[in-house]
């Protein structure tokens, strides 16, 4: 019962109507549709989410009555435990993980290190502790929220609002736009490169087929639960729109780089061996040492967060870009500053472009490691520049051309009026209904789904 | 506050760091707020711990301030 099936469809539709025809038991219906989601989509993991659910909540209520380490560390050992063993034992060909495991794991790691840290009291219901863990549209990619962002909206009661059913369907409406149009379509010849062929187009058409996927789902997702007045965090900021690699990662799956900010980065940081370290490093290193706790803080960090997206050295060496590249465009600031003072070209509309533009290329390279689990071959094919063919045939291109100028106007749209779906709802209904009637034509005529596709299927399952 | 209003200014000789928005209007990034512990470690002898780290305390002077404060 993924988001995009007929079962989900039916799901969604049953539990809408008795949200809102019962508004005094719409938690235990968002408990029970939780529960009835997870089974549906992965009945054997449940005892799994159970066990993380149960230790969460009990190790909150013990550290609230005694705050010791030890029930704290023992937590964090069990849970991400059992996350690293999934992700040996069951991320190979034939298996899967547990449905939402790196998500909900993470949102438990926060969740109880708030207690520890008593930035938050514990939550003292089971039942609350355990819908904000498994709440189903955050199941299948997140984002990942901390217990303030998200249990008071589980908890209370949310009167009908036609305008969130409006804006909660046209968010979804736009999310299978580009799962199923732009991602769906770019699929086949994203897997067809990745066995041969030209890798360049290959890291272009896989950042737009996972810009598709990832942002696609998280919009069915913050969509489904906008109808039910719930307002989850939003995880992407139109990201091709960045200028750097830095703002990149403030603009792409934001939940994760806030979570790796405040959960490993900020308390790597000021540890005793690092904070020892900066002490030395800005006695005897100069102005570079005020840095280098930072850039190691970082690379921790940024090693971490490689190894959540997979155990196999071409994520760690992804990780690896991302911290050379961070790192060195920060060592580099000042002759930028130089460059930019002299030529003053910084403010041009063109610069810009030309900035964002070249962040796209190079996060397409970063990327790339994603989809070599073998370095050498990812390095291999780099050197050799092979014909630029695809098996797209025009009428996929004409398709992926017509989506693409959709999703750029759309996109300016936003930097521009900010939430579209807002600003339309004040415009001429024959305006909205032509735009959404567009997307919806588009979706249904050119989506990829149906027999023989996997609709449902999220390349972020997989992390 | 002085000794701190210097550090802020240091770091980002561009800003007007006694004005509040440090976080919210991106004057401060995470790399400026690590650097920034370590300064307030050597000038102040105090050590933030991670969970002081939030955006609430960190968006002005003030309120840094007042987490430093409490701990001399």
């Amino acid at each position: 019962m993924g988001f995009l099936s007929e079962g989900f469809l039916l799901f969604g539709a049953v539990l809408l109507l008795l949200y809102y025809r019962f508004p005094r038991g719409q938690k235990q219906i968002l408990l029970a549709g939780s529960l009835v989601f997870y089974c549906g989509n992965d009945l054997w993991h449940l005892p799994l989410l159970l066990l993380t659910a149960v230790t969460a909540w009990y190790t909150g209520l013990r550290l609230q009555k005694n705050g010791k380490k030890g029930i704290f560390l023992a937590f964090l050992l069990l849970n991400f435990g059992i996350l690293l063993a999934c992700k040996v034992l069951l991320l190979r060909p034939g298996h899967a993980l547990p449905l939402g495991i790196s998500f909900y794991t993470f949102q438990a790691a926060g969740y109880c290190t708030g207690v520890y840290r008593k930035s938050h009291a514990p939550v003292q219901k089971f039942s609350d502790c355990f819908l904000y863990l498994a709440f189903f549209p955050l199941l299948v990619q997140g984002p990942i929220h901390k217990p303030g962002e998200l249990l008071p909206q589980l908890t209370r009661s949310h009167a009908f609002q036609r305008e969130n059913l409006a804006l909660g369907f046209g968010r979804m409406l736009l999310g299978a736009f580009k799962k199923l149009v732009l991602a769906g379509r770019l699929a086949p010849a994203v897997a067809a490169l990745r066995a041969e062929g030209n890798v360049y187009l290959l890291i272009t058409l896989y950042a737009l087929e996972i810009y598709g996927d990832f942002t696609g789902g998280i919009d069915i997702a913050l969509g489904f639960s906008e109808c039910l007045g719930i307002r989850l965090k939003e995880n992407f900021r139109l990201p091709f729109f960045s200028k750097s690699i830095a703002g990149f990662w403030r603009r792409w799956h934001i939940s994760l780089g806030e979570w790796m900010r405040e959960y490993i980065f900020y308390p790597v940081s000021v540890s005793r061996p690092l904070r020892r370290l900066g002490k030395w490093s800005r006695k005897h290193l100069g102005a570079f040492g005020k840095r280098l706790p930072v850039y190691l803080a970082s690379l921790i960090t940024w090693a971490v967060t490689g190894i959540w997206h997979g155990l196999t050295p071409n994520f760690l060496i992804w990780g690896m870009c991302n911290f050379l590249v961070i790192t060195l465009s920060q060592e580099l600031e000042p002759i930028y500053e130089k460059f930019h003072r002299k030529f003053r070209w910084k403010q041009k509309p063109l610069y810009g472009a030309w900035e964002m533009i070249r962040t796209f290329c190079l996060m397409n390279l970063i990327r790339g490691w994603d989809l070599f689990p073998n370095p050498g071959e990812y390095i291999a094919r780099l050197r050799l520049f092979a014909p630029l063919q695809t098996c797209l045939r025009p009428a996929d291109w004409g398709i992926l051309g017509v989506t693409g100028v959709f999703l750029l106007l759309w996109s300016l749209g936003e930097a521009k009026y900010g939430c579209l779906r807002t600003w339309l709802l004040e415009k001429p209904w024959l305006l909205r209904w032509s735009i959404y009637g567009f997307v919806l034509l588009m979706t249904l005529v050119f989506g990829k789904y149906g027999p023989g596709y996997d609709a449902g299927s999220f390349i972020y399952n997989q992390f | 506050m002085d000794k701190l209003l210097d550090i802020l200014r240091e770091l980002h000789p561009e800003a007007d760091v006694e004005a509040p928005g440090l976080i919210t209007n991106g004057i401060l990034d995470s790399f400026d707020i690590v650097a920034l512990v370590g300064e307030i470690e050597d000038r102040f002898q105090v050590v933030l711990p991670a969970s002081e780290l939030t955006p609430e305390n960190l968006d002005s002077a003030q309120a840094l301030w007042e987490r430093i404060s409490v701990r001399l």
